[in-house]
């Protein structure tokens, strides 16, 4: 009696595991089937003829004459540059706000959290509309600055935040007794929290660039037609050619997994859900 | 002595300023724009002809953003629920195999699932190829998912796995012994679930479904990609094309006030709750 329970609720716990297995790998393969493939007809299994000829094309190997033809690394380097611009930026202006979150009673501190939180619970589509119009006056639509400015500001939610809860994590005791034994309060936090804080704050790093990487909504309003990253070479070659389109978001798709199984384990769930919106 | 006070008192601020200055002129200052906007007309008197533009236009789209998003905000709830209670229970082979993969959609950015769910569930795609195969569809009609259908399968894709891992937490702070004291009376997993382990991570459960409305809403690559123009689409599509198309920021400004409204009261709620845990509480 106990044995058949036990397996039929192992067969259940088996089927649920198959059917989990096919809902998440399932679109996945339709992704990476389509990037190899040079000729699929409906209603076929599998593409008639296999091949990396569009990848070559894509990354450059390879002259290309496909209709809709994209350049993977025109776009990696546009949006690498971006990204790695706004994590310098988010880096140098959320060290010193975590770090007097974490430490200092702040007046308004309410107040202020609740303003540095509002882009993650409200819709943040109309504020880049607007951020639009503003740099339109300002001469920065259609440029890497604006774009830049347009990532800074949803990154630097994230990046406040993982940064005030590292330095939260810190014993404020370590800081007094390095003060006690005569080391200067500047001297105090290069040669003790910094170090202590160096892999929560490399785990907001690289979180900031992974946002930026994947940002869609912003470089749409603000960087087009000019300014080309990753997700935008995706969008505008998604309706026109399933091959280059498919190789450019398996590109897109690659870091983000990559990264993030590595600084998962630093950050907090609430985090996780900001991950390209 | 008094030096020392001043800087003391200064200090903070002067630390949080840049962070201030950046959220004030790229955040609020456009959020307050787009607000303020709705409501003016070119030569800056109040009018209502926006609002006006955007329920005659726009009304199915407003019904259908909010109903979808409503839709699979529940039922990637549902599917959490179960799967954080069998992660927090069971103690089969099966567990960390299921534990490692049902986070995968976690790190694939919208803009790609959008993608997946293109090629995927295309007349011609892998999905159809396969109800093909088994004989559900008709190959002269193959079902057609680039409306709410493809929305609802996107949204529960991506947006299930970090409901999970907020609902996980909150089972993961109910004591082990309360559950195996319920085991002993004999209490099966669901009346355990009902009567104890729901009531007691409903903070977490509420905040994950807060987030996952208000980001569903808030979705523009998923509807763009999928739907693009066709109707009904959602509003994130619509203020998209009255800015791209039309030059029309007052109807753009208006929808968008009509998407704030609808988080509206889940999102401050939301806020306060974590300013309220961080301010008062120590971590």
């Amino acid at each position: 009696m106990y044995r058949s329970r036990v397996l039929i609720s192992r067969s259940i716990e088996l089927i649920a595991l198959i059917f989990l297995f096919f809902w998440i790998f399932a679109p996945f393969s339709g992704l990476v089937l389509w990037s190899v493939a040079i000729r699929w007809y409906w209603p076929s299994y599998l593409p008639q003829e296999i091949g990396l000829d569009y990848w070559l094309q894509a990354l450059g190997l390879k002259k290309s004459l496909a209709i809709g033809a994209v350049s993977i690394i025109d776009a990696l380097r546009t949006s690498v540059f971006i990204a790695l611009t706004v994590v310098v930026l988010a880096m140098i202006i959320s060290l010193p706000a975590g770090y007097a979150f974490a430490r200092y009673d702040i007046p308004f501190k309410g107040i202020l959290l609740f303003l540095y939180l509002m882009p993650q619970a409200f819709p943040q589509q109309p504020v880049f509309v607007n951020l639009m119009a503003i740099f339109y006056k300002l001469d920065l639509v259609g440029t890497l600055q604006g774009v830049v400015l347009a990532h800074l500001m949803p990154s630097l939610v994230y990046a406040i935040w993982i940064t005030t809860a590292t330095f939260k994590s810190i014993p404020p005791e370590l800081e007094e007794a390095a003060r006690v034994s005569g080391a200067n309060p500047l001297r105090t936090f290069m040669r003790v929290t910094l170090p202590l804080a160096a892999p929560g704050l490399l785990a907001s790093a690289v979180f900031v660039f992974l946002y930026s990487l994947d940002e869609f909504t912003g470089t749409f309003f603000i960087g087009l037609p000019f300014v080309i990253t990753l997700p935008m070479l995706l969008y505008s070659s998604s309706g026109y050619n399933m091959q280059f389109a498919s190789a450019t978001a398996i590109v897109l798709m690659v870091p983000s997994i990559v990264f993030m199984l590595i600084i998962e384990r630093f950050l907090k769930a609430e985090y996780l859900g900001g991950m390209g919106a | 002595m008094n030096k020392v006070n001043v800087i003391k008192k200064i200090l903070p601020f002067t630390l949080i300023l840049p962070s201030f200055l950046v959220m004030l002129f790229l955040y609020l200052y456009p959020f307050a724009l787009s607000i303020l906007k709705s409501f003016m007309d070119d030569q800056g008197r109040f009018t209502l002809k926006y609002y006006e533009e955007a329920f005659s236009s726009y009304k199915q789209d407003i019904f259908f953003s909010f109903w979808i998003s409503l839709l699979s905000m529940f039922v990637s709830t549902f599917i959490a629920i179960i799967l954080a209670a069998y992660l927090r229970l069971s103690n089969t082979p099966f567990k960390p195999i299921i534990n490692s993969i049902y986070r995968f959609p976690l790190f694939i950015p919208m803009v790609v699932v959008a993608q997946m769910m293109r090629t995927f569930l295309a007349p011609h795609g892998l999905l159809n190829l396969m109800l093909l195969q088994m004989g559900l569809i008709n190959i002269d009609y193959p079902p057609w998912f680039f409306d709410w259908k493809g929305m609802l399968i996107g949204f529960v894709w991506k947006q299930t796995p970090f409901m999970v891992l907020i609902i996980l937490g909150g089972f993961q702070m109910i004591d082990d012994s309360l559950i195996e004291a319920a085991r002993c009376v004999g209490a099966n997993i669901f009346k355990m679930l009902v009567n104890i382990m729901l009531p007691l991570a409903r903070a977490s459960i509420a905040i994950a479904m807060i987030l996952i409305f208000a980001s569903n809403i808030s979705t523009f690559t998923l509807p763009y990609m999928l739907i693009g123009g066709a109707t009904p689409t959602t509003i994130t599509v619509d203020i998209a094309h009255r800015v791209t198309y039309f030059g029309d920021w007052g109807t753009a400004n208006a929808l968008g006030v009509v998407s704030y409204l609808m988080v509206g009261a889940f999102a401050i709620y939301y806020l306060r709750e974590v300013v309220r845990r961080s301010v008062y509480v120590q971590e």
